[in-house]
Parts: C-alpha cells; structure tokens; sequence
C-alpha cells in the first residue's frame, strides 16, 4: 500500500514536471536567455550586426566609466526621479485624501477626471505641453504672462526645462499614485476614522497618524515605481528634444542608451555592445535602489 | 505506468512542434514580403515612406501602379522623418527590409556598406538622364562608382523673401553674402523693433539658424579649396590650425550676427512660427524648407515674394542651399528586383512626378515637371545648386554620430550668445568629439594634403 502510494506521489511529480515544462521553456526563452545574450554581448565589439564581431573584455566597461557620457546622464535620470517621484507621492497621496472623504458619484467623478492624464498616449502628452512650452510668441504660457517680448525659453535653459518636464510627468502620473493610495486607504476600516472623529480628531490628525501608518505598503510601491520609472525615463525628453527644442544638455541615460543602441541616424555610429554595457549597468543600479528602498521601508514598517 | 508518461511526453513534444511549425509557415505565408500569392501569382512588394501628410497620394501612387501590373501587390509600410533612421536600423537589424524603402540619397551609404541594398547601375542606363541637369541628383549618392538610390523629390531650404518691404525698404536683393550682411543690417536698423526679423531662423538643434552656420563653413571650404582635397570626400581631413582659426571665425560671425538681431529672437522658435512670422509681416526673410510652401498660401495676395538660396562671398561662384533628395532604395534581399525596379521606374515616370508636385506642392526630381504655382517654379529655380556634388560626401566613412548631439549643443549655444567658452574653445572640444567618433570608427583622421590657395579674401568673416 506504502510503495503504491509513493509511486503515485512520484507519477504526480513526473505529470508537474511535464505540464511546467512550458512555463521554463518561456522563461528560458524570454528571460533568461536574452540576459545572458545581453551579458555575453557586453563583452564583445558588436556594433550593429553580430558579423565579425570580436570579444575585447571589459572594454565597454572601461568606455562606460571613463569616456562615455553615461554618468552625467545617470545623474540628470536619478535627480528626474528623485524630485518627480517627491512630487509625485505628495500630490497622489493629497489627491487621494482628498477623494477618500467624498461620496459616491462626486468620488467617481474626480477620480475619473483626475485618471484622466494618465490614458493619453505621450506623443498626445508631448505635442499638448510642445504648444504651451513653446518658446516663442505662439507659446501659451507665454502668452498667457505677457512673455513675449522676448519669448520666454521655457525648455532652453538646462534648470528650467528639468523643472518643467518634472511637471509634465508628474500631471501625467500622479494618476497612478492617486489610484494606488486610494485603494490601500479604502482598505482602513471606516470604523477607525469614524471612532477619531467622535474623538475629535482633525483631519490632519487623522492624515498623519491613522492613514500615513496604515498606507506605508502604498507609499513603499508607489517610491518604487516611481523611481524606476525616473530612472528608465525616456519618451518625454525624446520627443521633447526630436521634435521640440528642448536643450540638448538635458539628456537622461535612457536617450543616450537608445541613441547608442539603435536611434543613430547612421549606421556606422551605432554600438549595440556599448548600448548593452550600459543597459546591464543601469539594470544594476536600478536593482540596487529598488533594495535599498524595500529596506528602508520594511525597518520601517516593522517599528 | 512509466510508458504512459513517455507517450504523454512525446505527445506533448510533437504537439508542441506542431505549433511552432505552424506559427514558422505563418510567417512564410502571411508576412509583408511573403509570396502569399503563388496561387494567383501575384508578386507582394512593401514599400516604405516617411510621409503621414503625403498617405493619400501615396496610395494612390500604389494603387495606380498596381491596376497598371496586375502581377504586383504593394503593401506600404509608413514612418516619419524623425524615427525612419531607428526603423529602418530594426527592420536591417532583423532581416525584415521593406523591399523598397525611403531614404536621402545623399545619406545611403551607411546601408550600403552593410550590404543592405541593392545595387542599382545596371538598371541606370536610359533612366538617370531622365532627371534635371541628366541625373547629377544621382552622382551625389554614388559610392563606389554604383548607384544605390533613385532621387524622388527635393527637399530643401531656401530663403523666401518679402520682395514687397524690401522695396519699400530699399534693400536689393543680396546676391553675395557680403550683399546679405548689408541688407540685413539695413533692415534691422530701418525696423528696430526685436520681435521684427530681418531673416527669420530656428534657433534649435538641427534648426535653420545652424543649416546657417553650416552654409558659412561651406564657402570656407571652397575658399580654402578643402573639397579638391583626396580626403575630403571620406570626411575624415583631420582640420589644421589655420581651419580651426576660420571656423571660429565663421562662429563668431554668426554670433555677432545673432546679437545685432538680425533674426530676431530665434531662440527656440520653431519652423512654424518664422513662418508664421514671415507671412504676418514680422520677418522680411525666412529660411524654409520647400515641403512647407503650402504654409505661405495664407500671405497676402498683394505682397509679392521671391526665393533665393544663400548668397557665397565675392568671388565664390555657388550659392547654397541645405538638403538633398528624397529617394528610394531597393533591399538587396528582395526577392523581386526587377518588379521593384519596375515600381521605382514608375514613382519617377513624369507622369507620376507630375502628378505629385501638383498634388503635394513638391519640387520633382525628374526633368520635365511643369510647376503651374509660380512660388513652386520660383523654387524650384533658387534650389538649382543642390544636385552640385562638389561638396558631397556620399563616401563619407564616419559620422560624428553620438557625440553630434554635443557638437549642436556646443555650436547652438555659442551663436546664441549662452556659451561661457571662446569660439576657439567650442572648436577644439568639437575637434575632439570629431576625433573620438573616428577612432571609435577604427579610422585615423588624415592631415590635409591639398595646399591651401594664396591671396584669398576672408575679409567677409571680419566683424563688422
């Protein structure tokens, strides 16, 4: 009886092993694959085809830390995601207090209204903000302020045009952030808020030490998402700058990535193997900061 | 109990063949390229262009094309002029080449040195003299004594100008930059106000302001006769201190220009509005590319207006203007080179050009295209020098490539007047990106050999 039921046991294995060979066989093929393709890739001279390539060692790797323009661009990437995300999380959490406290058809309509930037697709985003940037005497807000004489340069000057693409991308996806605290605070019993408010607690007491606490999981996913997408950020300034004038000097790692990789004009100035280096580099940096983040809020909420 | 689990396997694996096989012959059978139509015959061709605004002329080019040869099927693939570079990179990349594609002429090289495309000069006999001035338009794209593209339409920038106000101003019509600098200056005084530009420009990266900058290093260049140079064609003349010292100078002009607000705020405007600008009253001048000329049918009917490519110093017989053509390619992996000759052959038939330069606005290729639009002709007229392959470089064995934004960035921002750094400060870190790209290239840059001519005039860089 014992050595039937074994066999059985062994059967439904061999049968788990069977069905899941699907699932490794999509892993293989879609993950991990094209990381050790991408990885065995940084260490060779591909430029555009792998056609008489050469491995060169840590070539790229020496380029990337000494000659390249990675880390000036890291850094205008990480302040973008640093201050967009800041801006982002304060806004979306307001926004969503605020929601929390409306009823019904009124909740509904703010939330749908407020969502609403986060639908459009960035070329629709890039072209809307293109016309109410533009630095000339066409610009809206230019008009708007009288700046038209001179026209006001509103994405020319490396500081302002930072702070001005932080605001486009924060209009566009404090959407998320909203979304994502309004469901984690719809999540805190009524009861509790209700009970502080017999007790006569204000709204902001209420904020700071009932929904803060109870939305930490909230503030942790949104930190993350945001930073990475900080980090990764590329459509804006790409458009901003193919199609716009946005100055030259504002130019996140993710444009120089793709400019490298692929986004050439010419051929002969295309290095895939550089792209990837610089690829796997931010992916660890990425990680790195996606740890320490997690860190910094599990201690926290374990207090 | 172990056989039935062998059976499920191999019933498992076969299937799962099977399903890839499928997914590959789908691929065959159903894709852009593929000869979906053996049964009736039928030849699929894809055909890629950059033109959003221009769709509906170019499907009727295909369909016209295709009720006249039945045998052909065209499938147009569609991209713009800012991503066609990166698509065409992927579609090279993959294997999946439109069997006829856009591009510049003057800019096919780099798909020819990865034996991408196809090569055309067997097909060229009684076709290129079909083109203005016999086909020079072709000699400025061929690398290697072979041709690879067939022009379709210019595309370039001229100087519109108000013919109107500057008679009321008394201003000639510049015909030598010195000429121009004169008028320019006699315009900005005779209107003071800023926000009037005597020459409407775009001051952003690949902007009108720095096809200016380029059009000034290009008289230099025939002045210092840099072009009869063996290396110039291969653009990697590694530029002495006397070229150095001339490109400063041409910076500096241009700032000083800039300054004098001879294009008013040029500053981040864009193409549009100095054309807006022009057409409003607010600019003598502007510099345009032709595709735009529709842009100008809201002028005033009153005011007349002439077109002129920009004047080169006394003594410099040349006037330039930025651009090339428009062309297309054949893939060299298509399998259908004859019925894609067949259809290029067709796009550059008079009859289609004409079609499209009533329809579209566009200044043809092909000789023998009557512009009945007497802006149209009048441009057509001002573009004359394009096709003059002197200072061509089809050959052209690197790029600055991912330092270019760094070199426009350096260059805008020091005609701008934004630059803390000397004009010979930006020529030297742009010297220094020229010679990264080259090395990273695997090429050496070469000193240039051609002496430099005596007793020429440079006097037109001086500020005045």
């Amino acid at each position: 009886m014992a050595r039937k039921k074994d066999v059985l046991i062994k059967n439904r294995n061999l049968w788990g092993w069977v069905f899941s060979i699907q699932t490794v066989i999509a892993i293989l093929v879609t993950l991990i694959y094209p990381l050790v393709y991408a990885g065995v890739l940084s260490f060779t001279n591909v430029r555009f085809t792998t056609v008489n390539f050469e491995f060169v060692g840590f070539d790229n790797y020496k380029w990337l830390f000494t000659e390249s323009a990675f880390f000036a661009d890291l850094w205008v990437s990480i302040a973008f995601a640093v201050v967009s995300t800041a801006v982002q999380t304060v806004l979306g959490f307001l926004l969503a207090f605020m929601l929390y406290f409306m009823k019904g058809k009124v909740q509904g309509f703010f939330k749908t209204a407020l969502y609403l930037p986060v639908i459009l697709p960035t070329a629709v985003v890039s072209s809307m903000w293109m016309i109410i940037l533009a630095g000339d005497e066409f610009g809206v807000l230019n008009v708007l302020f009288g700046l038209t004489d001179p026209p006001f340069q509103w994405l020319g000057d490396k500081t302002i045009a930072f702070w001005a693409i932080v605001i486009i991308n924060t209009w566009r996806y404090y959407g998320i952030t909203m979304v994502i605290y309004l469901v984690n605070m719809s999540a805190v019993p009524k009861e509790v808020v209700e009970s502080a408010e017999v007790e006569g607690a204000s709204r902001g007491q209420i904020m700071l030490r009932i929904i803060i606490p109870l939305v930490m999981s909230a503030t942790s996913l949104n930190i993350i998402l945001s930073m990475i997408g900080g980090i990764q950020s590329f459509d804006l300034f790409y458009l901003f700058q193919t199609n716009g004038n946005l100055t030259l000097d504002l130019t996140p790692v993710g444009v120089l990535i793709f400019k490298t990789g692929l986004g050439s004009t010419n051929l002969r100035n295309i290095y895939l193997a550089r792209s990837v280096t610089m690829s796997i580099v931010l992916t660890l940096i990425i990680a790195t900061v996606t740890v320490l983040i997690n860190k910094v809020f599990s201690r926290s909420e374990d207090k | 109990m172990k056989k039935r689990i062998l059976k499920a396997f191999i019933l498992f694996a076969l299937m799962f063949t099977v399903c890839f096989n499928m997914l590959a012959c789908g691929n065959k059978t159903g894709g852009g390229t593929g000869d979906g139509g053996d049964r009736t015959r039928q030849k699929t061709i894809s055909w890629l262009h950059i033109w959003p605004e221009h769709s509906a002329a170019m499907t009727k080019i295909a369909n016209n094309f295709m009720s006249e040869n039945p045998d052909i099927k065209i499938e147009i693939q569609q991209s713009t002029h800012g991503d066609v570079a990166s698509y065409l990179n992927m579609q090279v990349f993959s294997g999946t080449m439109p069997d006829v594609f856009f591009y510049w002429t003057h800019q096919i090289s780099p798909y020819v040195d990865y034996d991408a495309v196809l090569d055309l000069t067997p097909y060229v006999s009684g076709w290129k003299e079909t083109f203005i001035d016999g086909g020079t338009s072709w000699d400025i794209a061929k690398i290697g004594g072979k041709y690879y593209s067939v022009p379709f339409r210019s595309t370039a920038y001229t100087i519109v100008y108000n013919k109107t106000l500057l008679e009321t101003l008394e201003v000639e019509v510049p015909t030598t930059i010195q000429e121009m600098e004169a008028a320019l200056e006699k315009i900005r005084k005779s209107v003071p106000n800023q926000s009037f530009a005597p020459l409407a420009a775009t001051g952003i990266a690949g902007g009108t302001l720095p096809q200016i900058h380029t059009a000034l290093n290009s008289f230099v260049a025939l002045q210092t006769e840099q072009y009869l140079d063996p290396a110039f064609k291969s653009n990697l003349i590694d530029d002495d201190a006397t070229a150095n010292q001339l490109g400063a100078k041409v910076l500096d002009k241009l700032k000083d220009w800039v300054g004098k607000g001879y294009f008013g705020y040029a500053e981040g405007k864009s193409e549009s509005t100095a054309i807006t600008n022009f057409v409003q009253g607010n600019a003598a001048m502007v510099l345009m590319n032709n595709n735009n000329l529709y842009l100008l049918e809201d002028m005033d009917e009153e005011i007349e207006i002439g077109f002129m490519a920009i004047p080169a110093p006394v003594g410099v017989d040349y006037t330039y203007v930025f651009g090339g053509f428009d062309g297309f390619s054949i893939a060299k992996n298509t399998r259908y080179p004859e019925e894609c000759v067949r259809f290029l052959k067709y796009l550059t038939s008079l009859n289609v050009q004409q079609q499209f330069a009533n329809s579209e606005s566009s200044i043809m290729a092909v000789d023998g295209v009557v512009y009945s639009d007497p802006d149209q002709q009048a441009m057509s007229v001002a573009m004359k020098d394009m096709g003059n392959s002197l200072l061509s470089q089809p050959d052209a064995k690197f790029d600055v490539g991912s330092y270019g934004d760094q070199n426009n960035s350096l260059v805008l921002n020091y005609i701008l007047g934004k630059s803390n750094s000397t004009a010979m400060q930006v020529i030297q870190l742009i010297e220094e990106n020229n010679d990264k790209a080259v090395a990273d290239a695997g090429l050496k840059r070469v000193a240039r050999t051609h002496p430099y001519p005596q007793n020429v005039d440079y006097s037109w860089l001086e500020i005045l």
